[in-house]
C-alpha cells in the first residue's frame, strides 16, 4: 500500500483547468480534495506499490494543463518495502 | 488477532494515512509559497501540521540532494523509514518537494549497499575486519605522508569535512585535500573573492519573492532546482509579474515557462555581460551614484590574475568600446532585438532584477570571469542590494557551501575562509587546532584536475600522489577526461585507491580498498545550503551492516597512525589531535566505534569548527541553536536578549550587524581596503576547443530532474531508474534528418579523448539546436566524461564540462 498526495498546480487557462480536473476525478485510486485556491489541486493517490504511484505522478505531470507537481506527504507499509528491495535488486543486477 | 480484526485494522490504518495525506496536501495548496503563510526560522521544528501516524516517529532533515536545502519531516518506524513529508516549517520549501525528495527515503534501501571493508587481494576484493582496514590506510600513509591525498565532497556533512581537512592540513602537514565541488562551483568562489573579497553570496532566496525580472545565465532552473522554481511560478499565479529570461543553448523545461527564451552560443556569455555594461554607458543609464559610492574599476591585468591590476572608468569604457550590439550578436547568435531587451531590463532602475546560475556559468574555462562579468552588469546598473535586485549563484550539493567552501577543504584554504598561504591565517588555525606553530604547510596542495594527473602518473615523478583516499563521491564517473585523470591508475599497480561510499560505483571498481559508509540519517550531520543556511539533523536510523560514519574513519585512522609514531597526530600538548574529554576530564576512545556512536561527535567538531567562522564575519550558529530551527543563515548573532539572530542579507545595514551605522551599504572585506566592491573588465575569451571539420558537434553534459549527479543513489531507486534508466545522446531534428537518426538508434559519439556508443533522441527531453548534442552524466554503463575536456578555469581551476568538440555518427 503505497499512500502519497501531491498539489497539481494548474495554468490559468479555465478549459485546461477543468479538463485537468475531470482527468484526476476518473482515476479510480486518485482523491481529489476540495480546491483551496483555483490554481491549486490537492490529491491523494492510493496503490499498491510504489512503481504505480510513480507512473501516477508522471501521468498527472504530461496532462496539458498542468504547470506542475509538488509532493507533499509519502507513505508506505512493510510489505511495500520488501517488493521495492526486490524490483531493485533485479534492476540493479540486470544494469551491472 | 482474528482475520477480521487485522483487516479492519489495515482498512483504518488505510484511512487514516488517506486523512492525513489528504490534510498535508490541502494546506499546502491553500498556501502554496504565499509569503504571509511563511514560518520564520524560530518556529520549532515539528511544531504543528506534523502527520500523527500511529507508531511512527518524525524528525527533520534537509534533503540529501542538490544543494537547494528543503527541509523534510522523516517518519521511522521500527528503525526504518516509512513515511516522507515536506517540512511546513522550512522556509525553503514551505512543505513542497520534488519528485527526487520524494524518493529521498528509499535511497538508504538499495539491496547492495556495501557492508563491510573490502580489501583487494589477487585482483579481486575481498571482505576484511574494520581493524584490518584501518591499519591498511595507517601504514600506507605513514609510508609516505606527502605523497597521500583526500578527495572530498560537497555532500560531506560539515562535521565529516572539518575532519578530513583537521586530519591532512593539522595533522599531516600536507594540503592536498581537494572536494568534487572544485568541479561545480569554483569558479562563483572565485568569483565572489575577486568581486568583494570574501566568498559566499550576500543575498538569499528571498529574492526569488521579490524580483520584478528573473534571468538565468545558463541554468535549467525548472529541472535542477525545481522547488526554487515554484516559488517564481507560484508568484505568476497569484497574478504577479515576473519576467523571466531564460539565457541559455539548449531548450529545457525551464525554456517552457520563459517569457524571453534566448539561445545563445557556448561562451558568448561574456560576450554578452560586456554587450550590457557597454550598453549601459552608451545610454548613459549606469547608477553613478552607487558605484561611486560602492564600487572600484579592475581590469585582468598582464598577465591576467585572479586579483588583476587597478583601471579607471574611463580605462573600463575604452575596453568595452569593441563590445558592439553587432558584435555580440555575431558572437553569440542573438539577434539585436533579443539583446535589447537585456539592454532595456538592466538599464530600468525601477526593476528588480535576479540573476541566477549554476553549472552553466562555473563550469567553463573563464569561470571566474563570467562570474565577475555577471557581478560588474549588476553592480553597474545598481541592480544590487535591495531585495529581488541582486545576483546569486546556486549550488549543485547539499553542503557545496557549508562544507567546502566554509570548512575551507579545498586545496588551498583553511576553515573560515582563511588561506594556508597566509601566515596570519596559519598562525589562527594552529592555535584553534592547538597544534605547535609551522605545523601547517604554506603551499597550497594540489588542486583536484592536478591531484588526480598526479596519482595517474608514475610514482617516479617528484611530487607525485600514490595514495588517495576518496570520501563521499564518484570520481571514477564525475571527473573530466577520465581516460586520462582515472582510468590510468589501472596502469601503476603501485597506486592505493582507498574508497569510503554506500554503493559500488565507478569508482570502486578500480579501489584497492573499499569502506562502508553510513549516510544521511544513518548518522548525525550539518549541512550548509546555497543561501549561507546551515541545517541540522540527528541521525534516526542505524546504518546496514558494519557501515560507519566517514568522520569516525578518518579520526580512527588518525589514532592509529599516532599508535605508529606519526608526530602530527599529537597536538601541542601530547595528545591526540582529536582529543575528546568527557565531563570528568577522562579521555574518550572516539576512535572506537562504540564510543563514537554513542557521543555526539558532530556536535562536538562543529563546535570546534565555529571559532573559525568569525574571522570573516561567517559566524555560524551554536549547535544547540541549529538543534531547534530549520536552519540559520550566518552571520548568526547574539542579540542583546540573548537570542540568534540570522543574516539575510549581508552588507546592507539594517540586515547586517557587521555593517557600521550610517553606511548604509558596505562590503565590508573589500578587496581594495575601502569598502568598495570591484567591476571587472574581463575581455571575451574563444573556448580552447571549438567544433571543427573532423568534429564538428558541441557537446554539452549535465543533469537530468530524476538523477542526483553520478547515480550512484537515484539509479537503485526503482521509480526514478524506470523514468530515466539509461544516458542518451539529445540531437536536434535538423541534424537526425542529415544523419538518418531516428530516436532510439545507436550513435557513436567520439571528441579527441574517446568515444561512446549510446542511443540516440531526437530532440530529447529538451531540444538541442542544431549542431549542439546533449548528454547527461548520471548513467555508470555510458561513462560520458571519458570524452570531456579536463581544460580548466586558471583561477578557480574548475574544468568546463559544457562545451567540447564531438563527431557523431550512425551505427550501422
Amino acid at each position: 500500500m503505497w499512500i502519497s498526495s501531491f498539489v497539481v498546480t494548474l495554468t490559468e487557462d479555465i478549459a485546461h483547468r477543468e479538463a485537468v480536473i475531470e482527468a484526476l476525478r476518473s482515476i479510480p485510486s486518485f482523491t481529489v480534495g476540495d480546491l483551496p485556491t483555483p490554481s491549486r489541486v490537492p490529491v491523494v493517490v492510493e496503490v499498491d506499490d510504489s512503481q504505480q504511484s510513480r507512473f501516477w505522478y508522471d501521468w498527472v505531470e504530461q496532462l496539458p494543463g498542468v504547470v506542475k507537481v509538488d509532493v507533499a506527504f509519502v507513505s508506505c507499509d512493510e510489505n511495500d518495502r520488501e517488493t521495492m528491495s526486490l524490483a531493485d535488486a533485479a534492476e540493479v543486477e540486470s544494469a551491472r | 488477532m482474528n482475520d477480521n480484526s487485522l483487516t479492519n485494522q489495515q482498512t483504518d490504518r488505510r484511512g487514516f494515512l488517506r486523512a492525513t495525506a489528504m490534510a498535508v496536501a490541502t494546506s499546502l495548496a491553500a498556501n502554496g509559497f504565499a509569503e504571509e503563510k511563511t514560518p520564520t526560522s524560530s518556529t520549532p521544528p515539528g511544531g504543528f501540521d506534523l502527520p500523527v501516524i500511529p507508531d511512527v516517529t518524525w524528525d527533520k532533515a534537509p534533503c540529501r540532494f542538490c544543494g537547494t536545502g528543503c527541509h523534510v519531516m522523516v517518519g521511522v518506524k521500527d528503525g526504518r523509514i516509512v513515511a516522507v513529508t515536506g517540512d511546513r516549517q522550512a522556509e525553503v520549501n514551505k512543505g513542497l518537494l520534488c519528485v527526487k525528495g520524494y524518493h529521498t527515503g528509499l535511497i538508504l534501501y538499495g539491496n547492495d549497499r556495501l557492508k563491510t571493508p573490502l580489501l583487494r587481494k589477487n585482483g579481486k576484493l575481498e571482505p576484511v575486519s574494520w581493524d584490518e582496514a584501518i591499519n591498511v590506510i595507517a601504514k600506507r600513509i605513514h609510508g609516505a605522508p606527502e605523497r597521500f591525498a583526500i578527495y572530498g565532497s560537497g555532500q560531506w556533512t560539515i562535521p565529516e569535512g572539518y575532519a578530513a581537512n583537521k586530519f591532512i592540513k593539522g595533522g599531516l602537514s600536507n594540503n592536498h585535500i581537494d572536494p568534487n565541488a572544485r568541479l561545480c562551483m569554483a569558479s562563483a568562489v572565485t568569483g565572489y573573492i575577486s568581486t568583494y573579497g570574501v566568498d559566499e553570496p550576500y543575498n538569499c532566496y528571498d529574492d526569488l519573492d521579490h524580483c520584478d525580472v528573473l534571468i538565468l545565465w545558463g541554468n535549467n532552473f525548472a529541472e535542477m532546482h525545481p522547488v526554487l522554481f515554484s516559488r517564481v511560478v507560484d508568484r505568476r499565479l497569484r497574478g504577479e509579474k515576473v519576467v523571466l529570461v531564460d539565457l541559455t543553448t539548449r531548450r529545457t523545461r525551464t525554456s517552457q515557462q520563459a517569457d524571453h527564451v534566448m539561445i545563445m552560443q557556448p561562451q558568448s556569455d561574456m560576450a554578452i555581460a560586456n554587450g550590457i555594461a557597454r550598453e549601459l554607458l552608451v545610454r548613459d543609464a549606469w547608477s553613478k551614484d552607487f558605484v561611486n559610492k560602492h564600487c572600484n574599476f579592475r581590469g585582468p591585468g598582464q598577465p591576467a590574475t585572479l586579483m588583476g591590476e587597478a583601471i579607471s572608468f574611463e580605462q573600463y569604457r575604452a575596453e568595452l568600446d569593441e563590445y558592439t550590439p553587432e558584435m555580440v550578436s555575431k558572437l553569440s547568435g542573438l539577434s539585436l532585438k533579443q539583446l535589447g531587451v537585456l539592454f532595456d531590463l538592466f538599464a530600468n532602475p525601477k526593476l528588480k532584477i535576479t540573476s541566477l546560475w549554476c553549472m552553466g556559468m562555473n563550469q567553463h574555462t573563464q569561470g571566474t570571469a563570467i562570474n565577475n562579468l555577471v557581478h560588474g552588469v549588476h553592480l553597474l546598473s545598481g541592480h544590487w542590494g535591495k531585495k529581488g535586485d541582486g545576483p546569486q549563484s546556486l549550488t549543485g550539493q547539499p553542503s557545496a557551501c557549508g562544507t567546502v567552501r566554509e570548512v575551507g577543504t579545498l586545496a588551498h584554504a583553511l576553515p573560515g575562509d582563511l588561506r594556508v598561504d597566509d601566515a596570519r591565517h596559519r598562525e589562527i588555525a594552529e592555535k584553534l587546532w592547538h597544534v605547535p606553530a609551522g605545523r601547517i604547510n604554506p603551499k597550497p596542495g594540489y588542486h583536484t584536475v592536478l591531484m588526480w594527473e598526479k596519482f595517474c602518473t608514475s610514482s617516479t615523478e617528484p611530487g607525485g600522489i600514490d595514495t588517495i583516499w576518496v570520501q563521499v563521491t564518484n570520481p571514477g564517473q564525475s571527473l573530466p577526461n577520465t581516460h586520462k585523470l582515472f582510468d590510468a591508475k589501472a596502469q601503476h599497480p603501485e597506486k592505493f585507491l582507498i574508497v569510503s561510499d554506500v554503493y559500488p560505483t565507478a569508482t570502486t571498481e578500480l579501489a584497492d580498498l573499499v569502506l562502508p559508509s553510513a549516510m544521511w540519517v544513518e548518522k548525525n550531520g550539518v549541512y550548509g545550503n546555497s543561501e549561507r543556511r546551515t541545517q541540522q539533523w540527528n541521525r534516526m536510523v542505524d546504518p546496514p551492516g558494519e557501515a560507519r560514519d566517514d568522520a569516525w574513519q578518518t579520526i580512527a585512522v588518525a589514532h592509529r597512525l599516532m599508535e605508529l609514531g606519526h608526530p602530527g597526530m599529537n597536538d601541542g600538548e601530547g595528545r591526540f589531535l582529536f582529543h575528546q574529554a568527557d565531563a570528568s576530564g577522562s579521555e574518550l576512545p572516539i576512535w572506537d566505534w562504540a564510543t563514537y556512536r554513542t557521543t555526539n561527535m558532530d556536535e562536538r567538531l562543529y563546535e570546534e569548527y565555529r571559532p573559525f567562522t568569525a574571522f570573516k564575519h561567517k559566524q555560524v550558529a551554536p549547535y544547540q541553536e541549529l538543534v531547534k530551527a530549520h536552519g540559520l543563515r550566518w552571520p548568526v548573532v547574539q542579540s542583546a536578549d540573548g537570542t540568534w539572530k540570522e543574516t539575510r542579507y549581508r552588507f546592507i545595514e539594517g540586515e547586517d550587524s557587521f555593517v557600521e551605522p550610517r553606511k548604509g551599504f558596505q562590503f565590508y572585506h573589500s578587496v581594495t581596503k575601502d569598502d568598495k566592491a570591484l567591476i571587472w573588465f574581463r575581455p571575451y575569451v574563444a573556448p580552447p576547443e571549438m567544433p571543427d571539420a573532423e568534429y564538428p558537434y558541441w557537446l554539452d553534459t549535465g543533469r537530468v530532474l530524476e538523477h542526483w549527479h553520478t547515480g550512484t543513489m537515484t539509479m537503485r531507486v526503482p521509480q526514478l531508474r524506470r523514468a530515466m534508466p539509461g544516458a542518451y545522446v539529445e540531437i536536434s531534428r535538423e541534424d537526425a534528418v542529415r544523419l538518418d537518426v531516428k530516436t532510439g538508434d545507436n550513435v557513436k559519439l567520439a571528441t579527441r579523448r574517446g568515444e561512446l556508443v549510446i542511443t540516440a533522441w531526437v530532440d530529447g527531453r529538451a531540444s538541442c539546436s542544431p549542431g549542439h548534442l546533449f548528454v547527461p552524466f548520471f548513467d555508470e554503463r555510458k561513462l560520458i566524461n571519458r570524452l570531456t575536456l579536463d581544460a580548466h578555469c586558471p583561477f578557480s581551476k574548475e574544468p568546463d564540462y559544457k562545451k567540447c568538440a564531438a563527431r557523431l555518427t550512425k551505427v550501422t
